[in-house]
């Protein structure tokens, strides 16, 4: 596998090395790391040009839209104004003009001054404070080293920060918990300064110097602590952005976290002490003494340089770099396995869950659980989940999957496509969006029918990400078509695109121009412009040509539909009756030979391939064939020269479809998961989902070759030894592609689980004799791939799978 | 092979169980767009596509 390192866009910069308060739970100075001792007290000007210049030859490498400097210490203010300056000078200097710079202090605040403030203003420098709470909770920690408090001048900076000249300079405030202060009152103390964000941090330990529990406090006193805080949050309405538990909300959404403390993102962050060396996270001070040390510094190394540091690499590993532990938690999406930092044990380094892992645990199931039950509703019902038994998920684990199983994931597909369609359309009025809710109501069978044409998904998903090629004209076409089926009469304005109006699923009326026109239509015929014509005989009318196979399956060959185009190549036009008819014999054969040879993949084929759409023709000799992940039910394909490939693109294809339809619910890997890995059968390294969804659909190429070489059963012939070789090379693709996949640490435990299934699928196969011949050209074939993958290959993009 | 209009599937596509488990378009819309997209997460293109979301420094805002 490879790791490409992710650039840097966060920089820490020391600006100042020493502090004027002595917080007894400071990182900097009373935990483990005592690297402070020997540094500059103060950045020097030299050091300041180099790092700008250092920061902007990475973001014009990297062509880096942003990048973010926070000027930190010790206590950054102690720096004085003219160095502060002098930073803000040098960075705005040399970043390249496409790059924004998002320049933020963190400071203590009690020397923050009206001249400090004004030179923020200048340089549009965002200032955030510590602060622990109320006067109580905050000379728990935070006092001067003769024990005076800071408090009054830490509300004093942040009074100035709320004047109107600098409120825009206001950036929020961090607390460091503790847990003997009152939550509530913490937390209102803080909201009372009408602070633009908050975030509260927990105190730093690890596994060597554990965190405070007192006894009276419970075993999970800081999630007990945060939970109360967060009671209050909600009952206020949230009132203020409060940086971690949006992160929790996010996560258990599927969305990024907002701190290094939780999640599963990358850190893209890196340290510049005051005299030019570059660190990891400044956290890790906490875990031993050198911690955060990289060898690095401004004036020898490139940036570049110090992303590839494995120290670095480690922190951008996702839910490979965790514990085994907290690879199989429930809530590792959340959690992330917490700070780095609050890992550490003595012996096993980092890899451990946090310190606070039970409090953790706590507050982001509380957390969770609570946002359920507020939910208005059910969340089964939006949508309507697959729920797989414990044998129909084994049986798409395997590769495989019943009709009965394929029916489960198509139900969850059509509950899918309704919540996109509700979300597209649900807050606009219009006669279309009137009459498909009452044709919900009253006719649902023949809505729903329509729903599941493949490209209504497809079109929803358009309209929402802003694409063009979409709009809501699609709503009209998508009531007429299901009161059509539902049998009712139809009166409705429909768009005319390129001279057609579109029913999705039915067909396409040619009309001429462009536009929109009204359409009156019943179960017999219809009415555009003044003109009725009979659907059995308008010339005009163009349908969804339905092929009916033996055994049930029937089929449509998808040529109107213009959302069709969603499988990344070139669509076919509609197709004259002598192509139909080729289509039709490959086809009839093609399925033959797939419910003969493939029952195990036939049966679900049967039940949840409802479409193919014709593409248009490659280069010769090569097959085109694509799934689309926004249209489940439906493949693409150029009608090949043999049935018998036919058969072997269906079946490759309608993997891509079942698994998209298990991914579309279902964690199988870790979504940050950054890392490129080898597919065997491709040159080129590939995300995890895509070696993934490789594997899965060359388990059925397989299983494919495989039923064929024992048909020929040692006969000698071209065709005979052409099926031995390719069972040889899938055979070894899909197997090494298995173990990569289950050695990768990206996998969830259901990801684990698919693993062994397409293990267990290819076992077999892997005995089957094939002859030394084809076994030696399938070894070659392997090395001549693995070798272009080292040495760095690309591949060309119509590379399959 | 069909050459005129369709209306009704070959077979009856929808079973009763996803009938008694079936939310309305207009329950579902009171949703909202937000709201239903964030359910529906791991089934959409990702809305930071093209960007690593990364993790941002704890000890500053």
């Amino acid at each position: 596998m490879t790791h490409r390192p992710v650039p840097f866009t966060q920089f820490v910069l020391k600006v100042h090395s020493r502090c004027d308060l002595a917080c007894d739970h400071c990182y900097v100075y009373e935990h483990a790391d005592t690297s402070w001792r020997g540094r500059p007290r103060a950045v020097s000007e030299e050091v300041l040009a180099k790092v700008a210049d250092r920061i902007a030859d990475h973001a014009a490498s990297h062509r880096l839209p942003a990048v973010h400097v926070v000027l930190h210490g010790g206590e950054p203010l102690l720096a004085g104004p003219a160095l502060l300056r002098r930073a803000a000078e040098e960075l705005r200097r040399a970043l390249p003009a496409h790059c924004e710079l998002d320049l933020r202090i963190h400071t203590n605040g009690v020397l923050l001054s009206r001249e400090f403030c004004e030179l923020f203003d200048e340089f549009g420098i965002k200032v955030g404070i510590s602060l622990d709470g109320d006067k109580a909770a905050n000379d728990r920690h935070r006092r001067y080293a003769d024990g005076r408090s800071s408090h009054a001048k830490v509300l004093a900076a942040v009074q100035l920060l709320r004047r109107p000249e600098f409120r825009h300079l206001y950036a929020g405030l961090l607390c460091t918990i503790d847990v003997e202060n009152d939550p509530v009152a913490v937390y209102d103390a803080l909201v009372a300064l009408d602070p633009p964000r908050i975030d509260f941090l927990l105190p730093h330990a690890t596994w060597d110097d554990p965190p405070k529990r007192p006894a009276a406090l419970g075993r999970a006193p800081y999630a007990d602590w945060l939970l109360a805080v967060h009671d209050r949050w909600t009952a206020a309405g949230r009132p203020v952005p409060v940086r971690s538990f949006d992160s929790i909300h996010r996560t258990l959404r599927g969305r990024s976290s907002l701190t290094e403390s939780l999640g599963l993102e990358p850190v893209d962050l890196v340290v510049i002490e005051t005299d030019g060396t570059f660190e990891q996270a400044d956290t890790l001070k906490t875990a031993y003494d050198g911690a955060p040390v990289t060898g690095f510094d401004v004036f020898a190394n490139s940036l570049d340089e110090v992303a590839a540091h494995p120290g670095m690499l480690e922190r951008q590993s996702g839910l490979a770099g965790l514990s085994a532990d907290c690879r199989a938690c429930p809530v590792v999406r959340s959690c992330g396995g917490g700070l780095y930092a609050h890992r550490y044990r003595t012996g096993s380094g980092f890899d451990n869950p946090s310190v606070f892992c039970g409090d953790l645990m706590q507050l982001i199931t509380t957390v969770r659980d609570q946002s359920r039950t507020a939910a208005r509703i059910p969340a089964q019902a939006v949508p309507a989940e697959p729920v797989l038994t414990d044998g129909q998920l084994d049986e798409l684990a395997h590769g495989h999957g019943s009709a009965e199983t394929v029916r489960v994931l198509a139900n969850a597909q059509l509950g899918l496509t309704r919540s996109l369609l509700a979300a597209v359309a649900g807050s606009r009025a219009s006669a279309a969006w009137e009459l498909l809710t009452t044709l919900d109501q009253e006719a649902p069978q023949a809505l729903d029918t329509v729903l599941r044409h493949p490209y209504v998904r497809a079109w929803a998903v358009r309209c929402l990400q802003g694409e063009q090629g979409a709009d809501l004209g699609t709503l009209a076409e998508l009531a007429a078509a299901a009161a059509i089926r539902a049998g009712r009469e139809l009166d409705l304005v429909l768009p005319v695109r390129g001279g057609y109006m579109q029913l999705p699923g039915l067909g396409r009326l040619l009309v001429g121009g462009h536009g929109e026109e009204r359409l009156t239509a019943d179960a017999g015929g219809f009415t555009v412009r003044g003109e009725r014509a009979y659907w059995a005989d308008a010339e005009q009318w163009q349908p969804v040509r339905q092929l009916a196979l033996p055994d049930g399956w029937t089929v449509a060959l998808e040529d109107t539909d213009p959302q069709r185009d969603s499988h990344q190549w070139p669509v076919e036009d509609r197709l004259g009756e002598e192509e139909l008819l080729r289509w039709q014999g490959a086809l009839r054969e093609a399925w033959e030979l797939l419910g003969r040879d493939l029952p195990g993949y036939a049966a679900g084929v049967r039940a949840g391939l409802g479409t193919i759409t014709p593409l248009r023709q490659g280069q010769p000799g090569h097959d085109i064939s694509a799934a689309a992940r926004q249209a489940f039910g439906a493949v693409g394909i150029a009608r090949p020269a043999t049935a018998p490939v036919l058969a072997l693109l269906v079946a490759h294809e309608f993997q891509h479809v079942k698994l998209g339809a298990v991914l579309d619910f279902h964690d199988l890997y870790d979504p940050t998961e950054t890392r490129r890995f080898h597919a065997p059968w491709r040159p080129d390294p590939r995300p995890l989902e895509g070696l993934l969804q490789g594997t899965y659909a060359h388990l059925a190429v397989t299983e494919y070759w495989g039923t064929r070489v024992r048909a020929y059963d040692g006969l000698p012939c071209e065709a005979a030894d052409f099926a031995r070789l390719q069972l040889a090379t899938w055979r070894s693709h899909t197997a090494r592609a298995v173990e990569t996949l289950a050695d990768s640490g990206a996998l969830t435990p259901l990801g684990l689980r698919f693993a062994a299934g397409m293990a267990a699928t290819v076992a077999p196969w892997l005995a089957e004799p094939v002859g030394a011949a084809a076994e030696a050209l399938a070894r070659e074939a392997v090395a001549e791939n693995l070798a272009r993958w080292q040495a760095g290959g690309i591949a060309p993009a119509d590379i399959g799978s | 092979m069909t050459s005129t209009l369709v209306a009704m599937p070959a077979e009856q596509l929808t079973d009763d169980q996803f009938f008694a488990e079936r939310t309305s378009l207009v329950s579902l819309a009171s949703l909202g767009a937000d709201e239903l997209t964030a359910r529906l997460h791991r089934a959409l293109p990702g809305a930071e596509a093209g960007r690593v979301a990364v993790a941002a420094f704890q000890s500053s805002i």
